[in-house]
């Protein structure tokens, strides 16, 4: 098969250059661009199947890039911006972006967030796509039948307990469980300074299945009520 | 040809036509005048003495003729009897045609004798009438009739000379042959033809030969009959009495006075004329100067001097028995003179002359008033004046109606009626103007309201011409002050967050390279120890200046309120516990011990979740980072009186050689050296966050005991 073909796109050739390497570290073919402009041209004349684009670049902004891009393409395409907003993330990927994040960013976890975007792009409609008895959210699918959860089309490995969490979560999407509640829904027992407990399972899930454990997308602390995986 | 010339031209005219018609009028009575009569017109009216007028000698001839008959009255004649006999024929007039001769002669006899004696009544009360001012003694030595007010005999019966009492210095005596006469001391011959008593009943006493028959027939002989009249030189008013010398005396004053005031207007009236004949400009510019001083005078002045000419005009005319047109021409003199100054007045102050008055000056007085500030002056000026008036209104009123009571006359009490009225219009205006203020205190206090609750863009608005405009003004001009330091600050804030911003984006970038290169430079793998021990420290820093920048980036903004709080029901002990599982392994690495003293059940607060998680990751750390090893951190919720408390207590491991102000300051730490990790903005970020979630933070330093206290309104 061929190597996945990444593009990176930012007016600041050191990161780029940085980034590059990573990726190349990690397999991947590069292609850089140093505007919007540019990243439009390589996008129209190669296979790309991965984007990773500034917000603040001369001659075409990455905003109005991503949106030319999504007239046609499907392409995922991660941002990489200095604007650490709330709104500045909401606004990106209502543009289509698929991720975002922010610098100065983690180089392992943008290779881990840029493996999750091209294995989901790559294995699109293919695993996941038959069952109606599978939960999906974001890069999560959990299985209600084999009670098996994947991240990005790859199986987790989790305990019996830690399966039982993720099975209540998970079947209800979004919803608030506090910990007494999930203690008694899992262990089956009376709640009793259960908080403790029940957070160490929950950081060792999230280890399993975020990128980045220290800034949860998916599994929530709902602070001073409970905890809920988000609905994406 | 300047306007006001012509303007006055039908006024010349008509003092043109004036003048001619006096001149004809001065001419023909100074022609009629005649040497005796008093009613004249003359200049020598001025010098003559009433004793000299006509009017005087024909009153002395009279009361000596009066008491010329009295004394030589047949008294002796029984006139009751014959009253007694005729019976009440008398007084019906019973004329028979079958009367005799006697009857007839004794009903006349006694119709004479009745008319004498209603002559003598009157006569008698005529002198009492004169009272000190006319002396008179008759005397018939041969009837031994007399008649006299005075107490004494004057010096008459002893043949001597007279001894009249001190101030009467003009006497007529008749001695019992001649007249003795003397004015003022000096002798005057009654004797001589033209003086005057020809004319008058002396006449037939003068005459004196009472032997010639036919001369006096009707005439009582008085030859040896001694007869004074004597009058006194300062005339009195006798009480409830009508003196005829002192009222003579006194018309002849009044009419020298008139005679004065006609000649005076006469003359300059002439004057006047002949010089604006001859100078047009002069006479111009002599109105001009009359106007001037017109124009200095204030109105009340001019009526009031208007209405003393018109009383003394009255009380000149009043009482003489002059033709009716010389009267008519005195007035119409006065009024030409009245119209022409007022005629002046008018063309010369015609812009002062409504203004330039006690009344006009008055309301200004009171408008003046009006405007006095202080505020409680006006109103205090206004509700004494208010008082006084009202308290006028109502004794005029009652004064009014106890005369409309006394005197039963309907238009007191119409009068009363007004006052009452336009006293009651008074008290309304004052109560409407101090209801107004008080609708503009209300509003004024719902502006402040307003501005305490931080509208300042709504404009106040109280009834125009209120008292307290200069309020409404002072506070729309501080509204407006405030409305733009507001603009001002948040503009300033914002460019300060934009500032801020802006820097945080230029940091990031090349943070981003730095964070990049040094991770490619720890995956080298042929690296010499020290070298990587080199990357570490440079990983570790690039780390914290991240993580130093975004906590400066979060704290300009929390600060600045330009954070938005997403403000939810929470449970607090839930998110202290939760908290503290975060940092479960941190606790245990420090090797604390950490003391939890939470209700069982939950505090419920309305807060922002994920901000008060970072307030409580801040204090944790900070308790786990600055605690003496060995010691233990205390963490406390209480509820109390709606509030919960929660206090985070630790032991520091340095010396706390700071204020407790201090220690929440941006960029202050606690051990001031910075050696240590972390960016120093924990407290001040955790106190900022605090405030702006709805709650309280504080910082008690005692001793080594570092206590950090938050509360919250539970719900």
């Amino acid at each position: 098969m061929e190597k996945p073909c990444v593009l990176v796109v930012d007016d600041d050739r050191e990161i780029v250059r940085a980034i590059s390497i990573n990726l190349q570290n990690e397999g991947y073919r590069v292609i850089v661009a140093y505007d919007g402009l540019m990243a439009l041209d390589a996008i129209s004349s190669q296979d790309i199947h991965l984007i990773l684009l500034d917000i603040m670049m001369p001659r075409l902004d990455g905003l109005s890039a991503t949106m030319k891009i999504r007239q046609d393409k499907n392409i995922p395409i991660i941002i990489l911006s200095a604007k650490s907003e709330d709104s500045d993330k909401i606004l990106g990927l209502s543009m289509g972006a698929d991720d975002y994040v922010t610098k100065p960013f983690n180089p392992m976890e943008l290779m881990a967030r840029v493996r999750s975007q091209i294995r989901r792009y790559m294995t699109l409609g293919d695993v996941n796509s038959n069952g109606s008895n599978i939960i999906r959210t974001g890069r999560l699918a959990f299985d209600t039948d084999t009670r098996c959860l994947t991240a990005d089309g790859v199986p987790v490995r989790l305990t019996a307990t830690e399966t039982k969490i993720v099975e209540l979560l998970m079947k209800n999407l979004g919803r608030i469980f506090s910990a007494e509640e999930i203690y008694e829904r899992v262990w089956n027992e009376t709640p009793y300074s259960v908080e403790n407990t029940v957070m160490v399972h929950i950081r060792r899930i999230r280890e399993k299945i975020e990128i980045n454990p220290r800034e949860p997308e998916y599994l929530k602390v709902v602070w001073g009520i409970g905890y809920r995986i988000e609905k994406i | 040809m300047d306007i006001g010339l012509k303007r006055s031209r039908p006024f010349r005219i008509w003092l043109y036509l004036f003048i001619g018609i006096y001149i004809v009028v001065f001419c023909l009575t100074m022609a009629s005048r005649g040497r005796y009569q008093v009613n004249y017109l003359g200049t020598d009216i001025i010098s003559l003495d009433y004793r000299d007028t006509q009017q005087f000698k024909d009153f002395l001839g009279e009361k000596f003729h009066f008491l010329a008959e009295y004394i030589t009255h047949d008294w002796d004649y029984d006139y009751e009897g014959d009253l007694a006999k005729v019976g009440d024929s008398y007084y019906t007039y019973d004329y028979d045609e079958n009367m005799d001769e006697n009857e007839r002669k004794a009903m006349e006899r006694i119709q004479a004798e009745r008319d004498f004696r209603d002559y003598v009544d009157w006569q008698l009360r005529s002198f009492r009438a004169e009272g000190q001012n006319l002396i008179y003694y008759a005397a018939n030595p041969k009837t031994d009739v007399s008649l006299t007010n005075s107490a004494t005999d004057l010096g008459i019966t002893n043949d001597q000379p007279l001894t009249l009492p001190k101030g009467y210095d003009f006497y007529i005596h008749y001695d019992g042959q001649r007249f003795l006469v003397q004015n003022a001391g000096k002798p005057l011959d009654i004797y001589e033809s033209n003086n005057g008593y020809w004319s008058t009943q002396f006449y037939n006493y003068i005459g004196g030969d009472w032997d010639v028959k036919g001369i006096h027939q009707d005439v009582p002989d008085i030859r040896g009959c001694q007869i004074l009249l004597a009058v006194k030189k300062d005339l009195v008013t006798v009480p409830y009495e009508y003196s005829i010398l002192y009222s003579m005396e006194k018309n002849l004053t009044k009419q020298k006075y008139l005679y004065l005031a006609l000649l005076l207007a006469f003359t300059a009236e002439l004057g006047l004329f002949i010089f604006s004949l001859l100078n047009r400009n002069l006479g111009r510019e002599l109105e001009r100067t009359i106007g001037g001083v017109l124009g200095k005078v204030l109105l009340e002045f001019k009526i009031l001097f208007i209405l003393v000419v018109w009383i003394i005009s009255m009380y000149l005319v009043e009482g003489h028995y002059w033709a009716g047109f010389l009267k008519l021409f005195y007035v119409a003199s006065v009024l030409l003179w009245l119209t022409y100054f007022a005629f002046i007045d008018i063309r010369a102050n015609r812009e002062y002359i409504l203004t330039k008055n006690m009344t006009w000056k008055l309301v200004k007085w009171y408008w003046h008033l009006e405007g006095v500030r202080p505020f409680h002056k006006a109103q205090l000026i206004r509700i004494r004046i208010m008082i006084i008036l009202e308290a006028l209104f109502i004794f005029f009123s009652i004064l009014l109606v106890l005369l409309a009571a006394a005197e039963s006359e309907i238009v007191f009490f119409v009068m009363a009626l007004i006052l009452v009225c336009v006293g009651i219009f008074l008290f309304y205006l004052y109560t409407r103007r101090f209801a107004n203020n008080l609708v503009d205190i209300d509003r004024i206090i719902e502006q402040t309201e307003r501005i305490r609750k931080g509208d300042i863009g709504t404009k106040l608005e109280i009834s125009p011409g209120s008292d307290l405009k200069v309020l409404e003004e002072n506070l729309n001009t501080i509204q407006e002050g405030m409305a733009t330091a507001v603009e001002n600050s948040i503009k300033s804030e914002r460019m300060k967050v934009e500032l801020i911003t802006n820097i945080s984006h230029d940091l990031k970038t090349p943070l981003t390279s730095i964070i990049s290169y040094v991770d490619l430079l720890s995956k080298e793998s042929d690296l010499p120890e020290h070298v990587r021990d080199y990357i570490g420290i440079l990983a570790q820093k690039s780390d914290r200046l991240k993580f130093l920048i975004q906590d400066l980036f979060d704290l300009s903004k929390v600060a600045s309120g330009q954070m938005e709080f997403d403000m939810k029901t929470l449970d607090l002990v839930k998110l202290i516990q939760q908290t503290l599982a975060d940092l479960e392994d941190r606790i245990q690495e420090s090797g604390l011990g950490l003391r939890l003293n939470l209700p069982d059940e939950p505090v419920f607060i309305t807060s922002d979740g994920n901000k008060l998680y970072r307030v409580f990751a801040n204090l944790f750390s900070n308790a786990l980072k600055y605690s003496l090893i060995g010691t233990r951190v205390y963490v406390d919720l209480t509820v109390e009186e709606g509030r919960a408390l929660v206090e985070i207590k630790n032991t520091a491991n340095y010396e706390m050689n700071f204020s407790e102000e201090e220690i929440t300051e941006r960029f202050f730490r606690g051990d001031k050296a910075r050696t240590s990790e972390g960016s120093g903005l924990g407290l001040a970020i955790a106190q900022n966050f605090t405030q702006s979630c709805g709650g309280d933070f504080e910082i008690k330093v005692d001793g080594d005991l570092f206590k950090a206290i938050l509360s919250f309104n539970t719900i």
